[in-house]
């Protein structure tokens, strides 16, 4: 479904030491291919380019250099236009700390994408709202303002925007980074039903909690891959990412 | 030709007194008497037939009269009108910049999460151009209104140190009410369209992770 090739990825900045132009590379060759139906988790320590993956897998950032195909539709040929339909049509966004439109209502907020792509009639949409919020078990909440909701709410809130227009991938950036356990839990289970399902995944993440809900997870440092994990389906896949974590 | 006076109540000095002409040509200097025309005569043609017909009265026609007499002040103030237009488009334009430049810096992160979600350029430019033309438009709406109500007061006010002791401005309503809050709200309509082009260099993944 998606074929990451040896995409790279590089800044050009001031040298904090001495007054010269240099370049850093924040990708390196970047392979792996996300099939229908996968769950990937990228990990890795700060600053090895994680979300810098995600961000430019979903076409929102620039690569340098390589390829990022999506469904069969190289991404990285595609003008602004077209890459903000592709975002609106088949691709599901969560970010850290839910981004929602404060002038908006929780409600409101979560219909936006769906009134925005005009595939179908408003009432269509806010039926599928209401059946994803329900499903979120945040039925009741949409009448409120974005400031009367819990972190936790919030994020279920943004995987029900995201899922409103029914992508075909989700991505996540650090989706319970910044949420109490609690609500980590309501949101990987929700993350995990979506996926059996057969909704793709992809998510950003530092907490070993998430990757182990993972079907592959992918380990990054200093923009390269230092490791790609298949997680088995049996019940030690927690000591088994644990051990793989310790060596990568 | 016959010029006949049937009625003179030319009010000189404001003196109830001299409302009627006194005709000794010892006493004055000079009768300005003024000729309203009928409907469809031609000015030019009838002015040249006065003057072959009373050569030795000189015929001046209204707007020429204007010119020769009060030509400085009517050249000054079409100067200030004029200076006036220009520098009320450019503080349009000007209060149009800075307001949608406070505008995307506020909203930095919802135009990058709008982005993020599927809204394309044009989309969050339309956006921006209604919010801003509607309020500016208000705006021109209202500044309108008291230019055309104030205004007389305020231009006098300023005159008056030169001297002006009451001016008394000559509304044109199509000018005033439609030309020129129209024009006003072209410059602005043209700057919100440059102006919001900076969306497209909004890097989504710099103002969210932000």
């Amino acid at each position: 479904m998606i074929k990451v090739e040896q995409i790279s990825k590089s800044v050009k900045g001031n040298s904090p030491v001495a007054n010269v132009a240099i370049e850093t590379s924040i990708l390196k060759e970047i392979s792996f291919e996300i099939d229908r139906g996968d769950f990937v988790a990228v990990m890795g320590p700060s600053g090895s380019g994680k979300s810098t993956l995600l961000y430019s897998v979903s076409g929102m950032d620039q690569i340098t250099a390589g390829r990022i195909v999506f469904d069969g539709v190289n991404l990285t040929e595609m003008n602004e236009e077209s890459l903000a339909e592709l975002r609106l049509n088949k691709m599901g966004f969560v970010f850290q700390n839910a981004q929602m439109l404060k002038n908006l209502s929780l409600f409101d907020n979560l219909i936006l994408p769906g009134l925005v792509a005009k595939k179908e009639k408003p009432q269509v949409i806010r039926n599928r709202a209401q059946d994803l919020m329900k499903r979120m078990d945040i039925d009741g909440l949409g009448g409120r303002d974005i400031r009367e909701v819990s972190g936790g709410q919030l994020q279920r809130a943004s995987i029900c925007r995201a899922m409103i227009n029914n992508p075909e991938v989700l991505f996540l950036d650090e989706p319970t980074g910044a949420l109490n356990s609690a609500a980590t839990d309501q949101v990987l289970n929700i993350l995990a039903a979506l996926n059996d399902e057969g909704m793709t995944i992809m998510t950003v993440t530092h907490d070993p909690r998430v990757a182990v809900r993972a079907k592959k997870v992918i380990y990054l440092r200093d923009g390269e891959i230092a490791g790609e994990k298949e997680l088995s389906t049996g019940p030690n896949r927690e000591q088994e990412l644990d051990d793989w974590l310790k060596c990568v | 030709m016959k010029l006949l006076l049937n009625l003179v109540r030319k009010d000189f000095n404001r003196n109830p007194a001299k409302a009627a002409i006194d005709f000794n040509n010892d006493d004055v200097e000079v009768y300005i008497l003024y000729l309203s025309l009928a409907e469809g005569v031609d000015l030019d043609l009838k002015t040249n037939e006065l003057r072959g017909v009373l050569p030795d009265i000189k015929v001046t026609p209204v707007p020429s009269f204007i010119a020769q007499t009060l030509g400085g002040i009517v050249d000054n103030l079409t100067r200030v009108e004029a200076a006036a237009m220009a520098i009320a488009l450019l503080l349009s334009a000007l209060v149009t910049v800075m307001f949608l430049k406070l505008v995307m810096a506020r909203e930095h992160r919802d135009i990058a999460m709008k982005k993020a979600i599927g809204f394309t350029n044009r989309d969050i430019r339309i956006q921006l151009g209604i919010r801003l033309l509607v309020i500016q438009g208000l705006g021109i709406l209202i500044g309108t209104v008291l230019a055309n109500t104030l205004g007389e007061g305020i231009f006098s006010l300023m005159l008056s140190s030169m001297g002006a002791t009451r001016m008394t401005l000559l509304i044109q309503p199509l000018k005033a009410y439609l030309i020129c809050p129209a024009i006003q709200l072209l410059v602005v309509t043209i700057t919100v369209i440059g102006g919001a082009r900076v969306v497209k260099h909004y890097h989504i993944k710099e103002q969210i992770v932000e």
